[in-house]
């Protein structure tokens, strides 16, 4: 059943989360079925090399030497130039450098997901873990309400949420709580947390059917029996253990918000001024046919992203389940 | 997807040329005349070399013709209460017809459900006749009453009324109809050549909507007559008197509006024309939001005729040449940015309105901050602004740099406006003033677009202009507004600078409403001045253009108003819209539209034209 | 007896899926359909299971209060009256124009009024009208569900095509050079968001390029069942294909610890032919969680469509969805939100049914 969860938040990406999870959910599937035994092989190191890459990008893109700014014009060159030596992926409808674009959209498309995906941990790992602690009426309670998350297709979640928060334009205090933020800013951050609600649901159900397992172990009910104090069980006893699952999932996570954050952007939802790769594939969709590579360098750069977060989602539930089997 | 919103922002700025009782667009076709030394934006029949010679048989009756229109148009289709954009006025165009026809020669327009007019010397009473024989679909027959009915029935709308406030009276008697106006108003046929509220509807099937103004208790126009009557007409079923027939409408993208062949049309062959239109059997209007979606739908055969303004995809149908295609400019509406010049007082509205004190423009200090209430500001930007570039790059080279609201063609067009010129320098000189003006080092200002995606790139270009201009000193933050919010910012002054289109039409008075000092409320109440501007010689000559017949003297007072435009840099002007209605081959004849007598009409409207004389090769539209 | 009872669940279930299938294909109103479907799952599964049906049907009515009542929030007050009917009313709105709009549609009236107007109407299947186009929600929503279902069904079946038999290869193949070119390139294809696959999608095979296949325009089945089947193709696979690498994994997951269990190891012993082992011995059990799975991507199908449908111009939920979302059109996304929760209520109850039908183990663990 666990199938549902993410598949809901992530909309349009259903289909990527569905079996990690049912993997994360009952281990021994996948404790021995490894593609490639469970070594680390040639595509673990890539995905590595490349995740470390778009780090890099996503921290230091404005230092890197002799890369043009994201809204810097390529002097001397049409616009939508294709590919060159010097301009890897050509240059888009205002003649910026798409392969730069694709480096510095890294910030907003890989941070929104990540920041998205550890609000939604922080979320969704509460409520799931004290549903799953307390159980009775605050588990039926909370069980509701992420029950009422899901029935909500995600996408149109999203968009009702952002619409909702992000302020419209014209003379409106543009503030984020207590901060003098652009309205920009602004919308970027409300998207952020509307990823993050949308994500919380499904996290919070791996939280809590974990919860439920670990805290009918031996050792738990040992620290009940002593009386331990509720908050110390948590921290000490269940959250160790509950969160290598959270974690495999964050990577999942990760690769289904990264998506999720370019179908709102594909949407015009957020910050549409910002580069980001969901926004530059949509700025180039309209001449696919005549100067695909506008839209093929975002792409590009957008899949090797999440299929290196789901081969490392993958290895990492294997280890996981190995060590797990071992205990 | 974003191309949804972006059809809701053409659905938005398009139906702001023709709420207003304004018209849309027309845009010349056919190399009939020379409308050249009017210069061009040339409408060209981009046409058909090989299929124009195998039409030389002459029309052929039958086939169906499914059109991909860009947006699911506002039902109801009833023009008191709606804001018609193109796809809508194609839809209005099939259905029912217009009183008027806007001719080719300029400034004129032609006979159509007025057979007849004529006006007393101070233009205050208008005398037209209606022709005779004319059958709204439901058989009711059309008289100078049920044109009383229609045209009241948009003068007492809140929507409509304000455009028509200058009619006085109407009455009826028989085929003739009588209007007389407060003021004088000689251009008033013009307001009814295309408008929404040119076209007519069966005054039966109006009666019977629930909103029709005359149901409103306690106004001066309530009718206890039609009050009395049950109010189930159905909105989404116009009932007209037009070549085709309304057969079925499901809302919604992909889903279309279908008409057939009216076999009793008054210039078919069972009317009073002795013509024998339409020639098609039936037309179906496809909704195809997405514009990549609807060029590969007419590429792959799934559509017969779509329409777009979308510059690049005109130069892609242009260069590959497989299918014949209508571009169009002429009357078009322009592209620019809106600028909230709010401040100071208003007497003019004070007058209006009957109050001793002027109207304070900003009551609560929400412009204050803004440089380009400043005269050297607006200037600056404009002299910093490439147009050029602008035309090039985002309108593919096709479209045209505007130097104000009326593209050639139209009255009012000059060469010269008096605009400022591209040119750094001058930028830089005015921008020492202007910053002295605003009394700071940096000016700052928002720049509101709507959030589609191609609508900011262009601003970002625009703004990245300025920044090459003036460095550092200058600061705009561009802000996305969703579609839906972009209006209303525009309606109650919520902004500094917003990126635009309107001012479509075939004559200077349609755009009456929208720079007329009275129509300029305060920030924070609904204005059609959406500008805020108040300028002398605009209010002057838009008064003096409606009071005089004369058309040279017409044509000075609007040439008087755009300099005006020129010199105070009301708005920063872009580019004219071009329009592009690409087509099968098989389809022939989609802009030779003729008045009965036979007279060479406009046929296309900002990309809408008429339907009834489309005929398909061999009845075939597939071909 | 008590198999019977069983019986008795799985038939209902099937039997709303039958109901769901001839109803589209009949062209039978949707709300009828999802009536007489819903009907028979609770039958059918009240049989089965007796109370415990009703206790999660009696849960349902708070959480679908709740979700409507959310939604309808976030909906009306995002924006103000004003906001919508300058929205509606277009540029020439006039301050008359706006004060009529909103009196008309009680715009001005407090939430919860509205809500409960809107909520009573529901109840009896008038989920109010569009201000954008003054249709019926409730004829909208019957208009465009049976297309996505449609979308929905197709993709599934694609999904199901393709996953199985690649499945029970990477399976048999486990650990081998086949099993890695197909997990991977499942890896891969898991990868591709679907909206950037619709656009190659339509950029390959569309008339830009190889001109194979019609690119958008939604036909109908009664209108050209040829055009319909073609038209579909593209947009079938958009969604589907990704949907099938996730299948594909699960079996291939599901097989392979299968393949180790002793009656295979018997069934081998026995001399039973390999290709049999594989496809009837080693699918039967696998096949329990994917018809799971299956059901429980169908509700998030439904609402993934979204840009599929607009890239694709098919009149469903999804363009009813989008096109509310930017027009502030609240009453028609909260018909549509609330008939797609009910959906996934539905669903829900069925997979419920599934493995208390199919599934022994699960059968104890009730009981």
């Amino acid at each position: 059943m666990s199938a549902v969860e993410m598949s809901e938040s992530g909309g349009p990406m259903v289909p990527q989360v569905v079996d990690p999870i049912e993997l994360i959910d009952d281990g021994n599937a996948s404790s021995n079925d490894g593609y490639q035994g469970n070594q680390k092989g040639f595509f673990f190191w890539a995905a590595i090399a490349w995740l470390i890459f778009i780090v890099i990008c996503v921290l230091a893109a404005d230092w890197i030497p002799g890369l043009p700014g994201p809204e810097e014009r390529i002097a001397d060159r049409d616009i939508r130039e294709g590919p060159s030596a010097a301009h890897w992926f050509g240059l888009n409808n205002r003649g910026h450098d798409v392969f730069a674009r694709s480096i510095h959209g890294a910030r907003i498309s890989m941070g929104v997901a990540l920041v998205a995906t550890i609000g939604g941990i922080v979320i969704g790992g509460t409520i799931g873990v004290l549903a799953g602690f307390y159980r009775r009426g605050i588990d039926a309670t909370l069980t509701a309400l992420i029950n009422i998350m899901l029935a909500v297709p995600g996408l149109v979640l999203a968009l009702t949420l952002v619409g909702f928060f992000a302020p419209s334009g014209g003379f409106e205090d543009q503030r984020f709580l207590f901060f003098d933020v652009a309205p920009t800013t602004n919308a970027t951050i409300w998207a952020t947390i509307a990823l993050s609600i949308l994500a919380a649901p499904s996290i919070a159900r791996v939280a809590r059917a974990q919860t439920l397992v670990w805290s009918d172990r031996e050792f738990v009910l040992a620290s009940r029996t002593i009386g331990t104090r509720n908050m110390r069980i948590i921290f000490r006893d269940l959250l160790p253990n509950v969160l290598p699952a959270m974690v495999s999932f964050a990577l999942i996570g990760i690769a289904v918000l990264v998506v999720v954050q370019a179908t709102l952007a594909f949407f015009g939802v957020g910050d549409v001024t910002a580069t980001t790769w969901g926004g530059d594939i949509n700025i180039g969709r309209d001449r696919l046919d005549s100067e695909p590579h506008m839209v093929l360098g975002p792409s590009l750069f957008m899949f090797l992203t999440v299929l290196s977060l789901n081969y490392l989602a993958d290895k990492f539930t294997q280890f996981n389940s190995v060590r797990e089997a071992g205990v | 997807m974003t191309k949804l919103l972006s059809m809701l922002f053409a659905l938005a700025l398009v139906a702001a040329a023709c709420s207003g009782g304004d018209d849309g667009t027309t845009a010349d076709t056919t190399a009939t005349t020379a409308e050249e030394e009017e210069s061009g934006p040339a409408t060209t029949v981009a046409a058909t070399t090989t299929t124009v010679a195998e039409a030389a048989d002459g029309p052929v009756a039958g086939g169906t013709l499914v059109y991909g229109i860009e947006a699911d148009s506002a039902n109801p289709w009833a023009h008191y209460r709606v804001s018609c954009a193109i796809a809508c006025h194609m839809i209005l165009r099939s259905v029912t017809d217009p009183l008027f026809y806007p001719l080719e020669e300029v400034g004129a327009v032609g006979p159509h459900l007025i057979e007849s007019w004529e006006a007393n010397e101070d233009n205050t009473v208008h005398t037209w006749q209606v022709r005779d024989g004319v059958q709204f679909h439901d058989g009711t027959p059309l008289d100078a009453a049920a044109v009383a009915f229609n045209l009241n029935a948009c003068r007492f709308s809140s929507l409509t009324g304000p455009a028509l406030s200058g009619i006085a009276d109407i009455q009826a008697d028989g085929q003739t109809l009588t209007i007389t106006t407060s003021s004088p108003w000689a251009p008033l046929v013009a307001n009814f050549g295309g408008s929404t509220c040119s076209y007519m509807f069966s005054p039966a099937w109006l009666a019977s909507l629930p909103d029709i103004p005359f149901r409103t208790e306690g106004a001066p126009f309530f009718s206890e007559e039609i009050a009395a009557t049950p109010a189930d007409g159905d909105p989404a079923a116009p009932v007209g008197t037009g070549a085709f027939v309304f057969e079925s409408y499901t809302p919604g993208n992909g889903n279309s509006f279908v008409a057939v062949k009216n076999e009793n049309y008054w210039r078919g062959p069972n009317g009073v024309t002795g013509e024998s239109l339409p020639y098609l059997d039936k037309v179906e209007y496809v909704v195809a939001v997405d514009i990549a979606s609807r060029s590969s739908a007419l590429e792959s055969g799934q559509f017969d005729i779509i329409h777009t303004s979308n510059a690049d995809e005109i130069k892609t149908f242009q260069d590959d040449g497989e299918f014949p295609m209508i571009t169009a400019s002429d009357f078009g509406a322009t592209s620019y940015i809106l600028l909230n010049v709010a401040a100071g007082e208003n007497p003019t509205l004070a007058f209006l309105q009957g109050l001793d004190a002027p109207v304070p423009m900003d009551p609560n200090g929400l412009n204050d901050g803004n440089p380009l209430v400043h005269l050297s500001c607006r200037r600056a930007l404009a002299h910093a602004t490439d147009s050029q570039r602008v035309a090039d790059e985002r309108g593919a080279g096709i479209v045209e740099v505007a130097n104000g609201p009326f593209p050639p063609g139209s009255i009012g067009y000059l060469e010269d406006t008096g605009y400022p010129q591209f040119d750094i320098a001058a930028a830089q000189a005015e921008f020492e003033t202007c910053k002295a003006d605003a009394g700071t080092d940096v000016i700052q200002f928002t720049y509101n677009t709507t959030n589609d995606p191609f609508n900011v790139e262009t601003n970002q270009l625009i703004a990245s202009m300025w920044a090459d201009a003036f460095g550092d000193e200058i600061q705009v933050t561009i802000t996305p507004v969703e579609q839906g919010q972009y209006i209303g910012l525009a309606l109650t002054g919520t902004f500094q600078a917003q990126g635009w289109r309107n001012h479509s039409g075939i004559d200077p008075d349609n755009q009456f409403l929208w720079w007329f000092s009275g129509t300029s409320s305060p920030v924070g109440s609904l204005a059609l001045n959406f500008g805020r501007f108040q300028d002398p010689v605009i209010d002057e000559n838009l008064v003096l253009q409606r009071s005089v017949g004369d058309l040279e003297t017409r044509r000075a007072a609007a040439e008087a108003i755009n300099r005006s435009f020129g010199e105070n840099v009301w708005n920063i002007w872009n580019t004219w819209t071009l329009w592009g209605v690409p087509f099968s081959p098989n389809v022939q004849n989609v802009v030779g539209a003729t008045t009965p007598e036979g007279d060479i009409t406009k046929p296309v409207i900002g990309g809408a034209h008429y339907m009834s004389e489309i005929w398909c090769l061999n009845g075939d539209c597939q071909g | 007896m008590n198999q019977r009872r069983e019986q008795a669940g799985a038939i209902g279930a099937l039997a709303a899926v039958a109901v769901l299938l001839l109803s589209w294909l009949l062209g039978v109103n949707g709300i009828i359909a999802f009536t007489l479907a819903f009907a028979a799952i609770v039958i059918g599964s009240a049989i089965t299971s007796g109370t415990y049906v009703f206790k999660r049907l009696a849960a349902l009515i708070p959480t679908l209060f709740l979700v409507t009542i959310f939604v309808f929030f976030l909906q009306t007050q995002r924006v103000s009256s004003q906001d919508v009917a300058i929205r509606v009313l277009g540029p020439g709105a006039t301050p008359e124009a706006v004060e009529q709009f909103i009196d008309r549609n009680d715009l001005a009236e407090p939430f919860f009024s509205r809500y409960l107007d809107w909520v009573s109407g529901a109840l009896v299947g008038d989920l109010g009208t569009s201000f954008i186009n003054n249709t019926s929600v409730t004829d909208q929503v019957a208009q465009a569900l049976p297309i996505s279902l449609q979308l929905m069904l197709y993709s599934q079946l694609i999904a199901i095509a393709v996953s199985v038999p690649a499945g029970v290869y990477a399976a048999y193949r486990a650990n081998q050079r086949a099993d890695g070119v197909i997990s991977t390139s499942a890896l891969g294809l898991l990868s591709v968001p679907n909206f950037v696959l619709a656009l190659f999608l339509v950029y390959v095979l569309g008339p830009g390029w190889l001109d194979v296949l019609p690119a958008t325009r939604y036909t109908y089945w009664g209108e050209d069942v040829w055009g319909h089947i073609k038209q579909m193709i593209m947009p079938s696979l958009a969604l589907g294909l990704g949907l099938s690498a996730a299948y594909m994994r699960l079996l291939r997951a599901d097989m392979v610890v299968t393949l180790q269990e002793s009656f295979i190891t018997t069934a081998k012993a026995k001399g039973v032919s390999p290709r049999k082992v594989l496809w009837s011995h080693a699918l039967r059990p696998s096949l329990f969680t994917l018809l799971t799975v299956f059901a429980v991507n169908s509700a998030g199908l439904i609402g993934g469509a979204l840009i599929v449908e607009i890239i694709f111009i098919i009149p469903g939920m999804g363009n009813l969805i989008g096109t509310a979302i930017v027009g502030f059109d609240f009453l028609v996304l909260q018909g549509a939100v609330v008939v797609l929760a009910v959906g996934f209520v539905l669903l829900n109850f069925l997979v419920d049914l599934l493995y208390t039908a199919l599934d022994p183990r699960i059968r104890n663990v009730r009981s």
